[in-house]
């Protein structure tokens, strides 16, 4: 079931990426959709989950890039490997946390994918460093307002679950 | 499943991974890999499906808009048409007279923009992807279009980049102005040889010209045919700045023909490819 549920939400970012492509290219210098599927994911489950998650989603966005494929994977994996560690350990239950979690992907990344394209492309570029913030900024609210949305989706579906388990016992 | 067990997985993907973009790195002209090809095949439907959608409104509002100018329109596009028939007319006079001159001068006209008769193939761009480090277009291509990789890509202004591979009806493109790009280029006005390099998003560097040869901004940089990949005489950028650099060749800065953030339709130039057993023969090599 949650692999199926990842795939889902994998679709949408997919789907969400290429329609705010079709708005604007230079919108996606202001988000990044994958870091944040990926850290998200992470969270919500164990290890393997993460890091075969950003795995997915990585290779998914080295596939609409021009980049070299497998830069963004292998980041990617890394990074949902990470989150779910960190989370676990430090038990990662609050908004702020995942903002905090996604703004620091987004800069992580773009520190990986510079040292990893220092080995395979002939020119380093360096990205622009207000863009790298807006885009972890933008993408940290963004992954906070989805773990907020979701976390109370889920709390509601748990009370509903509990009221109806009530009635029958008490019927 | 234990946390050994699960922290050699993750040492084993990213090995896995490591090995693919080496391998990539150190080819002179990387082949996509089955899960590369896998992916855009699933992918590229998905980009085209929201590409149709999302263009439906705008062109919905742009409908009405233009309804009023319509007429007006279509009136000037009337006119342009016959100038162009005049202009198509007397570029056919100037081909004859050129193919007459060349016949009796025993020369063989070289192969360019033009030579081949066979319409160019549209194809409408369902993805653009313009951020400093990744420069592609997916396009969606015409039904019964013959597309193969390393067919050149062009707009009506001039070159765009050309096909990196092709699934099922679409096609992945890399720019001009993507970093791992190159062109061979020459100056229309002096013919001074050069190779053409993505830098900036607007921006290309044109290398390997010497401080002697004359370059000057405005000069135009048209293919020079010699990558066996783009056809000669394709308009690629003006010359911006030159600027004399401490080794022996020339800082040239050219902006692209194309403005590449507003494409919306692009033209594949039907070419043949190169065949694999050239590409292999090592120069020199005994039979």
């Amino acid at each position: 079931m949650r692999p199926l549920r990842f795939l889902g939400a994998l679709a949408l970012t997919v789907i969400a990426h290429v329609a705010t492509a079709s708005v604007s290219p230079q919108l996606l210098n202001a988000v990044d959709l994958f870091v944040v599927l990926t850290v998200l994911n992470g969270m919500n489950g164990g290890s393997l989950a993460g890091m075969l998650g950003g795995t997915t989603a990585g290779l998914c966005q080295d596939t609409l890039s021009g980049s070299v494929f497998g830069l963004h994977g292998f980041t990617a994996t890394i990074l949902g490997y990470a989150a779910s560690r960190i989370s676990q350990r430090l038990v990662l239950r609050r908004v702020s946390g995942a903002l905090l979690l996604i703004s620091s992907a987004v800069l992580v990344q773009a520190v990986a994918l510079l040292a990893l394209s220092a080995l395979t492309l002939p020119e380093l570029i360096l990205p622009d460093p207000f863009w790298l913030l807006v885009r972890a900024g933008v993408s940290g609210v963004l992954g906070a307002l989805i773990y907020f949305l979701v976390t109370r989706w889920r709390q509601g579906a748990d009370a509903r679950r509990k009221r109806r388990t009530r009635r029958l016992r008490m019927g | 499943m234990t946390e050994r067990r699960t922290r050699g997985i993750f040492a084993l993907l990213l090995v896995a991974q490591l090995v693919l973009i080496t391998a990539q790195a150190s080819s002179s002209a990387p082949e996509p890999t089955a899960v590369e090809r896998g992916l855009f095949r699933i992918i590229a439907p998905v980009a085209g499906m929201v590409h149709r959608i999302s263009a439906l409104p705008g062109r919905t509002l742009q409908g009405f808009r233009r309804q009023r100018s319509l007429l007006e329109e279509n009136r000037r596009l009337r006119e342009q048409v016959l100038d162009l028939r005049l202009e198509m007319v007397r570029l056919q006079g100037m081909e004859g007279e050129v193919k007459r001159l060349a016949e009796a001068l025993d020369y063989a006209s070289p192969e360019g923009l033009g030579a081949d008769r066979r319409p160019l193939q549209v194809a409408d761009v369902v993805y653009a992807d313009h951020r400093p480090s990744l420069r592609v277009l997916i396009l969606r291509v015409r039904e019964g279009s013959e597309v193969h990789p390393n067919q050149p890509v062009v707009a009506a202004q001039g070159l765009v980049g050309r096909v990196i591979f092709v699934s099922g009806s679409f096609a992945k493109v890399q720019l001009i102005t993507d970093r791992a790009a190159a062109v061979a280029a020459m100056i229309e006005r002096t013919r001074r040889q050069g190779v053409l390099r993505g830098s900036q998003p607007r921006e290309l560097k044109l290398e390997l010209v010497p401080l002697q040869a004359n370059v000057r901004p405005d000069d135009r940089v048209l293919t020079s045919g010699l990558d066996g990949v783009y056809p000669r005489g394709i308009l690629v950028g003006t010359v911006v700045s030159v600027r004399p650099s401490e080794d022996l060749f020339h800082l040239i800065s050219v902006r692209p023909a194309v403005e590449l953030s507003l494409l919306d339709q692009v033209y594949l130039l039907p070419t043949e490819p190169i065949p694999e057993s050239l590409l292999e023969e090592p120069f020199g090599a005994t039979p």
